[in-house]
């Protein structure tokens, strides 16, 4: 079945991200959209069960690598969502990336959304807007 | 989910189901080899499937694709259509199940899902799985695993099984899954007799009766009076002066017997021993109807056939042929054997409503439900009939014979109490003669002549004596 794609979440995600973005460099950036996807996983965990949760990811992450084939190294695990290939692979085009992560964080909240009736969408929503990247304050002083 | 509901394209299973299948659930259609699990679930698959709403049908040991496909062609639902543009199809798990196990037929399966993308998935069937198990852990591992995934990628699943009601209580499945819903069929005085029954449904109301169905050339045809022959509360035609509408019959002198006339809505027993008339009066009411008030009339009859009836009223002078020929009168002859009763049921509600009939003639009522043994589903089922007719604001006769010496009113004595009124045919020996008598014995919120009056039958019709 195709995912039903609510506004609400691109539009909650583009909101958290208009409040985060603009002071990160663009290496930062698609970190950042990391740690959300994992903040979003991590907060799953507390309702739903670890095996659905991983296939809820494993979903989102299929459906937004048929459109962003550069996620293709990222891995989904019982542990949770592993980056590491992705953020390791030499001459990565940052700003593509920020693009795919960004559809993957939406397409996650939206699996979310749907399978559980919007039940937990208020939660993950407040859950994104408390993920930021805190500079470090030598880098800050700068 | 965007759609909450899906219809099921099976004739009153939605009307079961209070409005089809909860959309993303997962539920076991249980039963014996030959019960129409299958059929059932393809019936459903072919009127959802289409290219943005694929099925993928999973085959495991118990039927070959090939087998499947070769039956399947032969029902009306079946679409080629839809195989070939991919909105059906069909994937054998045999081979990976009998060589590599459990493990990797979830990996096949949900390989198919990711590539497919199905909007519904049924597993045909998945009772092997229990087979195939090593142990009750793996069992429920695979199960739970099976029903996460699926739910994971939004699939409106079925599993089919032959699944006993022992399974039901402690097969791990049934821990997981959504909505059971059981099929069987068995002999009942020679006759097969297949139920489908909704055991549990999660995310909806459903009846929890057990409903008769046939296998027919279209698929499973479920026969739900319960669900879906209902009194429709305060549709009561009324009158001017706000009282019920009511309907005169224009039979001799019958109308002054029945003071103000019969509320439209009501049902009325006639009964009688053999050779009273009861047939007879029945067929006037209908072509009276027809021809002095145009109102349209519907004859069921289980005795005499069509071609009877019908020389029956030329021998009586009516012109019944004109009102045939009008679309105004309909005779349907179903013989005795043939019967069944729910099934026969749903059929005159379907006649009723595409004729717009005005008045019922069931003969015999007591013919209709011959062969139920218990007087709490004659009583019933006699209610059923009544609710045809009230639904269709009209006037129904249900003829009912009655042993000959007996001092019942009706053959079951049980239909006097859910009709609305009853008219009492007798006969007695007046010298070397018989003689025939009508009575008006009950109609209710009217108030009618009482006492016997000699009834005769005569070119014309019946002629009723007041005394």
């Amino acid at each position: 079945m195709t995912v039903h794609r609510s506004d609400a979440h691109a539009t909650q995600v583009d909101l958290w991200a208009s409040r985060n973005i603009k002071n990160l460099s663009a290496e930062e950036r698609p970190q950042l959209y990391a740690k959300a996807i994992q903040a979003i996983e991590r907060r799953s965990l507390n309702t739903l069960s670890s095996v659905t949760v991983l296939v809820i990811v494993d979903r989102a992450i299929h459906e937004t690598k048929e459109n962003f084939p550069l996620l293709t190294p990222i891995k989904s695990e019982a542990e949770g969502i592993d980056f590491s290939a992705l953020f390791d692979k030499p001459d990565m085009n940052y700003e593509e990336l920020e693009g795919a992560l960004r559809a993957l964080l939406i397409e996650l909240l939206n699996v979310l959304g749907n399978i559980t009736a919007d039940v937990l969408t208020v939660p993950l929503h407040k859950e994104l807007m408390d993920v930021t990247i805190v500079k470090k304050k030598n880098r800050e002083r700068k | 989910m965007k759609d909450i509901r899906v219809a099921t394209g099976v004739r009153n299973l939605d009307e079961i189901l209070c409005g089809g299948l909860p959309n993303g659930t997962l539920t076991v259609f249980a039963g014996t080899p030959g019960s129409g699990k299958t059929i059932l679930s393809q019936q459903i698959a072919f009127k959802n499937a289409s290219p943005k709403r694929r099925v993928l049908f999973f085959q495991t040991l118990s039927e070959p694709t090939a087998k499947t496909l070769r039956y399947l062609k032969q029902f009306s639902f079946f679409d080629q259509k839809k195989l070939d543009d991919g909105s059906v199809q069909f994937v054998d798990l045999g081979d990976i199940l009998r060589t590599e196990g459990l493990e990797k037929a979830l990996s096949l399966l949900m390989t198919h899902v990711k590539r497919v993308k199905p909007f519904f998935v049924i597993v045909d069937s998945f009772k092997i799985f229990e087979d195939l198990a090593k142990s009750r852990e793996e069992l429920r591992k695979f199960s739970y695993e099976v029903a996460i995934n699926l739910m994971g990628w939004e699939c409106t699943t079925l599993l089919l099984g032959e699944f006993s009601q022992k399974d039901i209580e402690t097969n791990p499945l049934f821990s997981i899954i959504d909505g059971i819903v059981s099929l069987k069929h068995y002999a009942e005085a020679g006759e097969e007799q297949r139920l489908l029954q909704v055991i549990k449904m999660r995310g909806t109301d459903h009846s929890r009766d057990e409903h008769t169905f046939t296998i027919t050339p279209s698929g499973l045809e479920i026969y739900a009076p319960r669900v879906t022959i209902r009194r429709i509360p305060g549709s009561d035609i009324m009158s001017k002066n706000n009282g019920p509408a009511r309907a005169k019959l224009r039979i001799s002198n019958l109308d002054s017997l029945l003071g103000e006339g019969i509320p439209y809505g009501s049902s009325l027993l006639i009964s009688g021993v053999a050779g009273t008339g009861k047939t007879i009066l029945s067929l006037e009411f209908i072509y009276r109807g027809a021809k002095d008030f145009g109102e349209k009339g519907i004859f069921f009859s289980f005795e005499e056939t069509a071609e009877r009836l019908i020389t029956c009223a030329r021998n009586m002078g009516w012109e019944i042929d004109d009102q045939i020929k009008k679309g105004n009168i309909e005779i349907v002859y179903i013989p005795q054997t043939e019967i069944q009763v729910e099934k026969h049921l749903l059929m005159m509600k379907d006649r009723i409503e595409l004729m717009k009939a005005k008045r019922v003639v069931i003969d015999s009522a007591s013919v209709f439900v011959h062969k139920i043994k218990d007087p709490q589903a004659v009583r019933e089922k006699i209610f059923q009939l009544g609710t045809l007719v009230q639904m269709a604001q009209g006037i129904g006769l249900f003829v009912t014979d009655v042993h000959y010496g007996s001092n019942k009113i009706s053959r079951f004595g049980v239909e006097e109490t859910v009709v609305d009124g009853i008219i009492l045919l007798t006969s007695s020996e007046v010298g070397l003669r018989r003689e025939r008598f009508l009575e008006i014995y009950k109609l209710r919120n009217t108030s009618h002549s009482d006492g016997r009056h000699k009834m005769l039958i005569e070119q014309g019709g019946v002629r009723l004596e007041k005394f």
